[in-house]
Parts: structure tokens; sequence; C-alpha cells
């Protein structure tokens, strides 16, 4: 019960689709990129981040790991502008310190997921019939297994640490981009300009490369930023395995999720990296709108 | 279509039978006896070596995961290592109770989501925009405990309009579905918000404004169909996700759901109970998926697969 | 403390008292006091943290769980809250000249949930399940002693050791010796606790609630409360939350922080607040590693301030233990230390210069998480404090079954120079801990030497303590196999946690006794 529906090319008009230049091309995307002021807000925000985050033993007020057991979680004060933690030390500096573990992960995490997810997804709903059905049936497996069992087993292989703890909550992230990359490229599959671009005679891999992943990477972008959040906190929780930041390092996951215990005491402990966080995964939010928008090539 | 759904069914045994060896493999190879965990710290080498037996968890994996696929055929979960009760009792109660909760929380996140979506893509860079943009990446973003308990202080607290921890009743579900849902619009509130943009954004849509005709219904009808399908795959993601239980959600309201008990077995090692709820969590993710590909072909009739 | 701070809590403590003193609002006060007379009915809701993994108290389990589980199944003596040593289901026993027959007169007329009456042959066949190597019961290792029972007539029992043991009747008050009845005592598993006491089960769901009834039918005093609910809730501020908002009474595990929150807002809940048995150590490997060298252990003990971090990781919530772990009020043999390495990290320097880390040294500390309270916090800070004189300490955490399993590992295979957990008393002999985690041949892959310690003098004498009756003798030598260890250190105790209940003002009479049980027989509701 296949209709061809009438494509906008068959209907006669511009799709604006012209091949243009790669340069030319780059240089007025960026252009654009610039006029939007929330993109470069965010961009600009998320540089102060991870400037702050190298320098923070310079800008850092006080030394991250210095317990004073007298000063416990105390709310902002001269001393301790943003309070001080369980073990009286300086929320502020572990903030700043605690960005370079947390922009590291959030950042590594989700971009190592999207993009694997974002290659086997589109391979899925491109190339269809067996590989989709297989890779669908594999995909189907990974989503289903459980995510502490995962991490055990990334534990039980790989031992402790920060690094194992990226991959730990990678590998859980990565079905969802098969999913959403796969769903996209299903779309694209029958559009005119993938069925010209077989009759000019290029091959699949071409096609792929050239047409279905950039325009797959509009909601694989979103999802990604969106995630950037949930992958520091996620990495956190399995912080009590082993994996990830160990005491005393600084990381905001588990800033947060130590100072769960006291929400109502001191507020100020877990709401401050948690603030940390909200920022940077909204002005990623601001980048990955205009990144998309920068990418899209259907809108020429 | 139909033949689709057809060939789809028929790999879901297979695909449960691949995730059940999965998990049975893994639980096993993972250190840590569950023979141990029962007997307690002081039990002596020959009597962890007797309980493994009575066990069967001597016997090399195959032969174990045959064993534990012929109770299954017959319905038989088998019985918890931990508390010796029937595997089954224990997860239809809380896949029931872990149902309802995420059923709520996404037919709330996608009302919610895709409407406000819409409104914000159609006045981007507006103070709506940000508004909503702003709200949906707090749901995204903060801690889930956090949500869940400030939830409760307000509501169940202060205002006292709503009860605190447990499941006794639909007034019990509504925080926990409330704190669940944001996260869940605001993935959807986004994701639609960016496929309605660019679908707002292409180039014939443009071009049809700029002529002067209103938007043309049938080019229009196909981008925005081409549009649903990253939202209706996060739909689907979603709830599943939520099906296989919140397990920080279902800790601070005291929920007995799914999350809570496929994260004791394995920290438990109770191997009959993590088999039985992966089994159940499974069946959930493949139904969903097969059901989200269906609605892309129905939705973008150019689908086949 | 601040001088402003100080001031601030004298202001608010003598408003609180004109203020409270004029209008009579009661302030903190314990449980038991209140309006004389009792009522019948009502049900009472405790919440709690920890798992309800199984209603048989022959298996592994805790002390909130002991005390549940007590309410429904009695042992043929029990202990009194202040924790003597009373009748139970049996009224009177004698003890033989050899000191190997115990004969114990059962108590008449009393009948279990099911209906069946108590007689000496269904203690004999609760005992015997609870001995039956078939079973592979955990608290079986508790009773081997006992050589056999025997049914002397319908209420009389006797019971015949292998050695004299000296506190048997202790061992007789825990619920893995209380008695079931025949219909579930011929079973290895028990799902129901059919058993003597004044609270039936009426349903269990496991990981969710369990659901006590008044037994109409007990021998003794009835109970008031119709019933009793235990709710498994993980989360602590929920649990306050929950009780707050009175959709709980109880609140039986509370977490030391919402206590020290609720009395600093003068909360009209009522706060019980008591040490509790569980001493938490750090636990040195012996034979491998810097810590086999004596001085590094002192220099360890030197370099942590365990005041501070009671009072700023605990909220002071927690004291400071100076006797083994497991040691607390009521629990016997216990002794005090007078020879533990104080806070002094000069000392601790010096220390470390004289057994050749004069730059101190890297080492491991594992633990299992999460466990204990503040557990994490607690080593962090000593980690920090450590570090001040040079040790740089990793902590490496592993989830329970990880870690268990790390501590079977011998001494060669070991990949940890200390380790940390918390201990109770269990029974309320500390000779039992003592036995358990000192003696040499419960080195790994047994358990619980895991700090691979091998002394044979004081391995004789906690062996000599198990089989002497004098209680003088005994303590003699409990006092002496402690003071050796409290010298030698390898094990450190650090500090015992409080139990803290937070309770509804309309609850009354809950007894908490010394052993952490809670106990409702007189309790009751308004």
């Amino acid at each position: 019960m296949k209709t061809r529906q009438v494509s906008p090319e068959m209907a006669g008009e511009n799709t604006g689709r012209l091949e243009i230049s790669p340069v030319a091309g780059r240089k007025r995307a960026w252009k654009r990129f610039r006029r939007n002021n929330l993109a470069v807000g965010g961009l600009a925000a998320i540089a102060v981040f991870a400037l702050a985050a190298t320098l923070a033993p310079v800008v850092a007020p006080a030394d991250p790991n210095e317990i004073d057991l007298e000063a416990v979680l105390e709310g902002p004060s001269g001393k301790h502008l943003l309070g001080s933690d369980d073990l009286g030390r300086d929320v502020l500096s572990r903030i700043l310190y605690g960005g370079r573990t947390s922009l590291a992960l959030g950042l590594v995490v989700v971009t190592t997921a999207a993009t694997t997810g974002t290659v086997v997804g589109a391979v899925a709903g491109f190339f269809g019939a067996r590989t989709d059905a297989i890779i669908t049936a594999l995909t189907d497996i990974a989503i289903a297994f459980p995510a502490f069992l995962l991490a055990l087993l990334v534990l039980s292989i790989l031992g402790p640490g920060l690094f194992q703890a990226m991959i730990a909550v990678g590998v859980a992230y990565v079905p969802r981009f098969i999913r959403l990359a796969r769903a996209s490229a299903l779309g694209l599959r029958e559009l005119e300009f993938v069925l010209s671009a077989r009759a000019v005679g290029a091959g699949d891999w071409r096609i792929l490369r050239a047409h279905v992943l950039p325009n797959v990477l509009g909601p694989v972008v979103v999802q990604a930023t969106l995630l950037s959040g949930s992958a520091i906190l996620i990495a956190a929780s399995l912080g009590f395995l082993g994996l990830g930041a160990q005491p005393p390092v600084a990381e905001w996951g588990s800033m947060i999720s130590d100072a769960r215990q006291y929400l109502r005491q001191a507020p100020h402990a877990s709401a401050f990296p948690g603030l940390a966080i909200v920022l940077v995964v909204l002005a990623m939010n601001l980048v990955g709108d205009a990144l998309r928008d920068t990418l899209d090539v259907r809108s020429g | 279509m139909i033949q689709f759904a057809g060939r789809r069914l028929v790999t879901l045994p297979l695909v449960l039978l691949g995730i059940s060896a999965a998990v049975f493999v893994c639980v096993r190879l993972v250190p840590g006896d569950p023979a141990l965990v029962i007997a307690g710290l002081q039990a002596s080498e020959a009597e962890l070596v007797e309980i493994r037996a009575k066990l069967g968890l001597d016997k090399p994996f195959p032969a174990q995961f045959a064993i534990w696929l012929s109770q299954v055929v017959r319905g038989d979960l088998g019985v918890s290592l931990i508390t010796n009760t029937p595997v089954l009792d224990l997860i239809k109660v809380r896949y029931v109770l872990t149902f309802q909760i995420a059923a709520a929380s996404t037919v709330l996140a996608t009302l919610l989501g895709v409407v406000s979506g819409v409104f914000a893509a159609s006045r981007r860079y507006s103070a709506i925009d940000g508004v909503i943009t702003i709200v949906s990446l707090l749901g995204v973003s903060v801690p889930a405990f956090w949500l869940g308990v400030m939830l409760m202080l307000v509501f169940a607290l202060y205002l006292n309009w709503l009860p605190a921890g447990g499941a006794d009743s639909i007034l019990h579900l509504v925080l926990p579905t409330v704190a669940l849902g944001a996260y869940s619009w605001g993935i959807i509130a986004r994701m639609t918000r960016a496929s309605m943009l660019e679908v707002l954004n292409q180039d014939y849509i443009r071009t049809a404004q700029a002529k002067g005709l209103a938007q043309h219904p049938v080019l229009f009808r196909h981008a925005l169909k081409n549009a649903t399908l990253p939202v209706i795959t996060v739909i689907g993601i979603q709830f599943g996700t939520l099906l296989a239980g919140a397990v920080v959600t279902e800790s601070v309201f005291g929920l007995p759901g799914l999350g809570a008990l496929l994260v004791s077995s394995i920290f438990q090692r109770d191997f009959p109970v993590i088999q039985g709820a992966v089994l159940a969590i499974a069946t959930s993710f493949v139904l969903i998926n097969l059901f989200v590909d269906l609605t892309y072909a129905w939705v973008d009739p150019r689908i086949h697969y | 403390m601040r001088t402003t701070r100080l001031w601030r809590q004298v202001c608010r403590v003598l408003v609180v008292l004109i203020v409270g003193v004029s209008i009579g609002v009661p302030v903190v006060r314990d449980v038991s006091a209140g309006p004389a007379s009792p009522r019948r009915g009502g049900t009472l809701t405790a919440v709690v943290q920890s798992q309800i993994i199984n209603v048989d108290g022959t298996r592994n389990g805790h002390s909130m769980l002991n005390g549940l589980l007590h309410q429904m199944v009695e042992g043929l003596v029990a202990k009194d809250p202040s924790g003597k040593v009373v009748p139970a289901l049996a009224t009177s026993w004698e003890i033989s000249a050899d000191q190997k027959t115990w004969t114990f007169k059962l108590r008449a007329n009393v009948r279990f949930h099911d209906g069946t009456r108590l007689t000496a042959d269904a203690v004999k066949r609760s005992f015997e399940r609870l001995l039956n190597p078939q079973y592979n019961l955990d608290r079986r290792r508790f009773y081997v002693g006992i050589e056999t029972i025997e049914a002397v007539d319908d209420l009389t029992v006797r019971f015949r050791t292998r050695e004299p043991w000296g506190p048997l009747l202790t061992y007789f008050t825990y619920i893995a010796a209380g008695i079931l009845a025949p219909s579930v005592s011929g079973s290895a598993t028990v799902t129901r606790s059919v058993g003597t006491g004044p609270f039936k089960l009426e349903q269990w769901v496991p990981g969710d609630r369990l659901v006590m009834v008044r037994n109409d039918d007990y021998w003794g005093e009835k109970a008031y409360l119709d019933r009793v609910v235990y709710r498994e809730v993980p989360e602590a501020s929920t649990r306050v939350i929950m009780v707050e908002k009175g959709e709980a009474d109880l609140d039986l595990e509370a977490a030391a922080s919402e206590v020290v929150r609720l009395q600093r807002a003068r909360s009209p809940l009522a706060i019980v607040n008591k040490p509790s048995e569980r001493g938490l150590s750090i636990d040195f490997n012996t034979q491998k590693g810097p810590f086999k060298d004596l001085r590094v252990r002192q220099a360890f003990a030197r370099a942590i301030d365990v005041e501070a971090i009671i009072k700023g990781v605990m909220f002071g919530q927690a004291s400071r233990l100076r006797a083994f772990p497991g040691c607390a009020p009521g629990v016997t043999g216990c002794y005090e230390a007078t020879n533990l390495p104080e806070y002094n990290p000069t000392k601790a320097k010096e220390l470390l210069g004289a057994a050749g880390h004069p730059d101190g040294f890297e080492m491991t500390l594992i633990y299992g998480a999460p466990r204990y309270p503040r557990h994490k916090e607690i080593l962090t800070a000593i980690q920090g404090q450590v570090g001040k004189v040079g040790i740089r300490m990793k902590l490496v955490p592993y989830e329970w079954a990880g870690y268990i399993n790390e501590l079977r590992k011998t001494a060669s295979e070991s990949t940890w120079d200390a380790t940390s957990w918390a201990w109770a008393s269990v029974i309320g002999d500390i000779a039992l801990n003592l036995s358990s985690r000192i003696l040499i041949s419960n080195q790994p892959p047994n358990c619980c030497n895991i700090m691979f310690y091998v002394n044979e003098r004081v391995d004789r004498g906690i062996k000599l303590s198990e089989v002497a009756t004098n209680p003088r003798v005994r303590e003699g030598i409990l006092k002496d196999v402690q003071m050796t260890l409290s010298e030698q250190i390898p094990i450190l105790p650090l500090l015992t946690y409080n139990v803290s209940t937070i309770a509804s003002p309309k609850i009354h009479d809950v007894e908490f006794r010394a052993d952490e049980e809670t106990w409702f027989l007189k309790a009751w509701k308004e």
C-alpha cells in the first residue's frame, strides 16, 4: 500500500538544493551562526566554564580538598562564597576544579555515544531489510540490558576509574542514538535527492556519508545536548561502585549525590553544583540549536 | 506492514532469548557469589559449596541456562534466592505499578511536550520560546531526587495536598508522575521544537509563504510527517526507559517498583529475580519499539520496511 | 565555633524556654512520657530503610528485622529492656552439676498462631530445624554447641551441650532460638513466621511492607495496637516527611542529619537517640604491606582526630569507641581500653620516621558501599587527616557482594592495606565477635580475621573464654585479650553509631531496647 506522495521537486518548487561549493557553504554557515546571538552567548558561556575549570588553580579561592570539620554545611558567607559542603570544603572551589572532570565527562560520553549510535543507526535505517532487522534486534537487547549490570561488568573487566565510568555511561546511551538516527534515515531513504544521487551513480556509502548523515544530525544533536547533564549525574550515581571520581576529587555529579542526604538542611551544597550543570546544559542546547540550523542543508 | 509486524514478532522470542542469555552469563561473570550473600559472611567454604550445589550454581552455564529456560516456558520463573518467595509474584505487582506511572507520565509529557514544542517553534526567539526552553531544560538537567524531594516538600508537606510516600492510592502516584514527566517533557518539548523548526525552515515552505500561498497543505503535511519521526522515537525511548523503572524516583517516593527490584536483585546477586525482571523489561522494550516502528510507517507512508 | 552562632543558639534556647514554659508546648520529648491511659486499637506504621529480606530469624538478619520478628516469635527466655535474661516461653530452668545439661520447664497453655499447642516436642523440632546441617541456616553456627535435645515430658525440654556453655541463656534470647510452630519448622525455608508472640503475621510483600495483627490469644498481657505495619522507604528525608505528615508514626532508622535538623527546628516530633552496638573500625592488613609494622598502625591511629569527625561528619550522632567494635552498654564481656593511641599528628610523624617512612607512604583502603551511614564521608575525612602526616590514602569502594568477595582473598592475594566496616555484637556478648574476628583459624578464605592477625596467646584466651563457666574468670580472660588487642591494634576502633528513632507525639510506650530492637507489646496510639 505504498502510494508515492508528491515530492517538492516534482511539484516544481525550487528546493534551493543547489550544489554549493564546500568553502562557500562553510563560510555562509559560520556567518549564520554568528548572527544567532543566543548561540554565540551559549558558546561564550561554555568557553567561560571551560576556561574557569582549566584555570581553577589560579581562580579558585581555596583548596578544594581542604577539610574543615568545624565549618560543615555552612551557607554562603564571606569566607565561602557559595558555602561549604559536608566536610567543610569550599563549594565554589570544588565547582571550579570539578568542572574539569565533569565537563570532560559530559562531553566525551555524549559525543562518543552520539557518534557511534548515529553511524550504526543511519546504516540500519538506510540499508533496511536484513541489516535493519539485525541491528534492531541487537539494539533491543542492548536497550533492555540493565545499566547497573553493565556498570558492574565494565567494573569487573576494566576496573575502577573515571574513564571506565565514561565507558559504562556511554555504552548505555548508544542505543538511544541508534534509534534516533535510524528513524531519520528511514524517512530520508525515499526522498528524491537520494534517488537522484543514486541515478547519477553515487554508491550507497557515499550517499550515506554525504546526504544521509548530515540530515540525521538534527535530532541527534538535540538529544546529545540534553543528555550531557544526565551523563554527569548518572556517572556520579555509579561512584559507590568505584566507577567515576573517588574522594577527594571534586566532581559536580558526586557533589550533588553526596549532598542528597541533607537536601533540607543545606540545599546550597547540591543546588550550586546542580546549577552549574543546568547552565552547561542550557549553553550546550543553545549552541546545538544554532549548530543544527547551520548544518541543515535543506534550509539552503 | 502486516508482514513487517509479523516478521518482528517472530524475532521477538529470539531477542528475548538473546537478552536472557546475555544477562545470564554476565551476572555469573561479575564477581560476587549469591551463596555468600545468602549464607552470610561467616559461612565456611564447605557450606558455600553445599549451597551452590543446592542452587544448581555449580553446573556449567549452558546447563543452568537450559534448566532456567525449561522452567520459564512452563511459566515458572523460579523463586528468589534471598526471600524464597516466587519471582512471578514479586514482579507482577511491581510491573503494574511501574507501568501505571510510566504510562501516565509519558502521556502527560507527550501532550505538554508536543504542544509547548510547537508553540515555542512557531514563536522562535520570543519570550515564550525562551521561557519554554529554560523550563524544559530545567526538567532535563535537574537531578531526579532534587525534583522529587522538592515536589514532596511543597505538595505533600507544606500544602498537604498529596501523600508523601508509598503507592497505596492514585493520589500517591501523582507526584512521581509529575517528577518523571518533567524529565520526559523536557526531551519531548525540545525535540518537537527542533523538528518543527526544521519543517518551518525548509525552503519550499518559505517559498510557498513568500508566494503568498497559505502553508501549502500537501507539502506542509509531508514535512510535518517527516518531522514527527524523531519525536515519536524519543517518546518511545522515554516510555521504555520508564518501564524499566526509574530507580531514583522510586527510592525518593518509597515506591515498590521494577527499577528498585532490578537494582536490589543485582546488588544481592539474586539470579532468578534478575532474569525475571529483565525478561519483563525486555519484552516491554521490544513491543514498544515494534509499535514505534509501525507508527513511523503509519505517519510517513513513504517509509517501508 | 563562631561567637555569633553561639550567641544565636543561646538566644534561641532562651526564647524556647520562655515560650515553652509559658505556653506549655512540649519541645522534644521521649516517647515513653505522655498521658497516662493507654488506648486500645489503632494501626502503628513504622517506616524503615533496611530491607526485610526474610521472616526467618535463623537466617542472616539485622537488629531492625530481629526486633520485628520478635513480635511474632518468642524464645524460651528473653531479655528485659535493660538486657537481663528473664523467663519467656520457659518459666524456669535448671543446670546440671557438670554444667552440660539444661532443663527448661515450659509455660502451660501457650498456643502458636496456627492454634497448635506449645509443647516440648515443638521446641525440640524448632531447634532441630536450626541445627539441621542440610538446611544450611546461617545462625546454626552459634548453636552447634548443643549436642542433643530431649522432650522429657509434655512441658519439659532438656538440652545437652558438648562442652559447658556459659552464655547459653544469652544465646537462647536471640531470635534464632525462637520457637516456631511444627507446621513451619519442618522445612528449610520459612516464609510465614508462625510463633507464639503478641502479634501474628498478616501479610508480607517483600520489598514493600510487612503487616502484623494483634494476637488475641496471646498467653501474656495482650498488645494494645490492632496492627503494626512496617514499610520499606529507602530515602531518609521521605521517611521523616511521612512522620511529619502523619502518614507514618515511627522512623526507626532516622538519619543523623534529619535528627539534627529536627532538633534545631524544635520539632514536636519525639526523638529517641541512643548509642547502638554498631562499632566502626579500621582494620589493617597485618601480613602484607606497610601495616605489618605496629608503629605504622600506631602512626595511623595518632593521625586521626575521631572527636572532630564525630562532631563534624556525624553531627554529634556517634560516640568515640575505645573498646572492641560491638561493645555497648548491655553487652557482656567488654573492656574499655585505656591504652589506645590518641590524636597526636606530631607523634604520628615521628613514628613513621622511626618505621622507615619519613616521607610517608601510599596505601589503599577498601570498603563496601553503601552500607553504613556517612561511611564515605568519614573515610574521606580520615583520608584528609592522615594525608597531613604523609600517608597518601586511596579510597576504593566496592558494592557489597564484590566487597565480601575481596575479603575472602588470602593474604598473598589481598589487594588492600586497610579496610573499614562496622560490627554489632549480635547476641549481646563480645566473645562471639572476638572469636569471629581474631581467631587464627578464621583467616580468609574463612571469616572474619581479615587482618590476617596471628597471636597465639590471644587465640588461646578466646578459646578458653568459650568454655569458662565462672563469669569472673571469663571476664578476666576477655579483659586480657582485649587489652592486648588495643595495644596491637590490628583493629582500630573509631566510633559507635547512634540509633535514632523519630516518632509522632501520638505514639507512646514503644520499647527501644539496648540491643537496638524495637518492641511493641506495650505500645499504644492516641
